[in-house]
């Protein structure tokens, strides 16, 4: 089914797609020039966890990805659709499940891009474990061995969890205003507010921010990987009674 | 087309939606008021109270268009949106229920796809202009406006930018008139995107979210390659738009008339 779903709007994946590339490439770009300007020596690894940093993955990943879980399931309340599936709450998990997939894909289509462009500007795979890395100015002097898969795997999964969240709610919150629209409209200003307002209440992007310095604490890391999966499933199941009472009206004015 | 143009407009301003779509775009303006504009009198009050002679503050300061605050940049990052909401989709809906073709029995094609056209033009003018013309309503009521001076280095509009001699002079409202009318023309052929991307697009919400998406994807890309200032929601702002920057704003508004243009022989093309 989700192959069919994304065969149904590889249009769109590929637009959105491309924008996300292009973004990317200039954000990694802006970095890069920095690093360069200041003599720091980068590797790949310092590119990838630039992909938490809310900037990168508020401004358009998490927005761009809610923006193609509404596409995905955009026919789901469809009649005959509808009428085929025994309860709202399997149509509801099958939704979440799918978003979740779709996240975990894009992030990972991100994480190769960005491997890409390190290899383009021609650096290394890792470098924390050496003295003149940027790992190593910006930790005041630590250095840190063989984290290079804890530090992808982590960038993976809390980056996926963390888009998977926003477009979660952006999908709670068409089921409950029945509109598409208003749905990607409050997530957009949630997103940006976030953004524009670091120490929001709600700051996601900011509390899920992961920096070099957390890889040797281990702390946040820890807290980031056990908390965002309990908020998801919370997230998931505590919809699962808001969305009881849906109502699927046939209104072809929608 | 006088009588097809007045019910097309009927349609999009007699709409929960546009009232939905004007009630957010000044309730931003409203919590730019209560949060940025009351610290602005507060500022303004204490300087006449004190001895210390400094330079006064106006309302042409403080209005949410030359203005540089976050709920600016929310304003202008949401507009396209809000200005596509009530009447973005209607070409779409019109194909999709079949009204369409009830009024192309009773009208000319060519009249149809023009009023709708025009229509989306006024709209998305419309919503964009009406926030800001209650925001600066609001600070003439609560601010002087008194004439502004290069020298007070309060503004953030300098020699660079366009317009800036009618600014400093003794004809500041031209400027926020040339504001006002510039954004409407600019949000109105943005929301023209709608119809553009019906033709393309087979989902109401896809359709309504294309002029967002496009003006954010290129103010993105703007930030990391070619500069913000020239992207649509940044130079919506008229007064950081430099003199340097003007040909790209002329060519990116021409390339909008252009789609529209595109758009209105497609519909007239269109097998229905």
């Amino acid at each position: 089914m989700y192959k069919e779903k994304i065969y149904e709007n590889k249009k769109n994946i590929i637009v959105i797609l491309c924008f996300i590339y292009v973004l990317s490439l200039g954000y990694l770009r802006t970095y890069i020039n920095i690093w360069n300007n200041f003599d720091y020596n980068f590797c790949k690894i310092d590119l990838l966890l630039l992909i938490l940093k809310p900037s990168y993955i508020g401004t358009f990943i998490s927005i761009f990805t809610a923006y193609l879980s509404m596409h995905i399931t955009k026919y789901d309340f469809n009649t005959n659709l509808i009428l085929r599936y025994k309860s709202k709450k399997y149509i509801w998990l099958r939704q979440s499940v799918h978003i979740i997939i779709n996240s975990f894909i894009i992030i990972c289509s991100v994480v190769i891009f960005d491997f890409i462009i390190g290899i383009i500007y021609r650096k290394v795979t890792y470098n924390w474990n050496s003295e003149d890395s940027l790992f190593f100015s910006k930790t005041h002097g630590m250095l840190a061995y063989d984290k290079q898969f804890i530090v992808i795997i982590s960038i993976i999964i809390i980056s996926t969890l963390t888009i998977s969240i926003v477009s979660i709610l952006c999908n709670l919150i068409y089921w409950i205003t029945n509109s598409q629209i208003f749905s990607i409209l409050i997530t957009i200003c949630f997103c940006l507010w976030n953004v524009f307002k670091p120490g929001f209440y709600f700051d996601l992007f900011s509390k899920t921010k992961l920096n070099e310095i957390d890889f040797i604490t281990g702390n946040k890391l820890v807290l980031d990987v056990s908390i965002l999966p309990l908020i998801l499933i919370v997230l998931i199941f505590l919809s699962l009674v808001i969305i009881r009472k849906k109502e699927f009206l046939n209104d072809t004015r929608r | 087309m006088k009588a097809i143009l007045k019910m097309e407009l009927i349609r999009a301003f007699r709409n929960k939606l546009m009232f939905f779509s004007l009630i957010s775009g000044c309730g931003i303006v409203i919590m730019y008021y209560i949060f940025s504009v009351t610290k602005y009198i507060k500022s303004f009050y204490s300087i006449l109270n004190s001895d210390i002679a400094s330079d006064p503050l106006s309302a042409n300061l403080c209005w949410i268009g030359t203005a540089y605050d976050r709920y600016t940049v929310l304003y202008f990052f949401i507009i396209p949106i809000l200005a596509a909401i009530p009447y973005g989709a209607s070409l779409y809906m019109d194909k999709k229920d079949g009204y369409i073709n009830n009024i192309l029995i009773k009208t000319d094609r060519k009249n149809y796809f023009f009023a709708k056209l025009i229509t989306y033009f006024i709209s998305g003018g419309v919503i964009a202009t009406i926030p800001l013309i209650l925001s600066y309503i609001l600070a003439i009521i609560s601010l002087p406006s008194i004439r502004p001076y290069a020298e007070y280095s309060l503004y953030n509009i300098y020699s660079v930018n366009i317009f800036s001699n009618i600014f400093y002079s003794n004809y500041t409202f031209v400027y926020i008139i040339i504001f006002i009318v510039f954004d409407f023309i600019l949000f109105g052929l943005i929301n023209c995107l709608c119809m553009v991307f019906t033709y393309w697009e087979e989902n109401r919400f896809a359709i309504v979210l294309t002029p967002f998406i496009i003006c954010y994807g290129l103010h993105m890309v703007g930030q990391y390659f070619i500069g913000t200032d020239k992207t649509p929601l940044t130079y919506a702002r008229l007064n950081v738009v430099s003199s340097e920057d003007l040909i790209y704003i002329i060519g990116e508004l021409l390339i909008l008339v252009l789609l529209a243009i595109v758009s209105l022989r497609k519909g007239k093309k269109d097998v229905l």
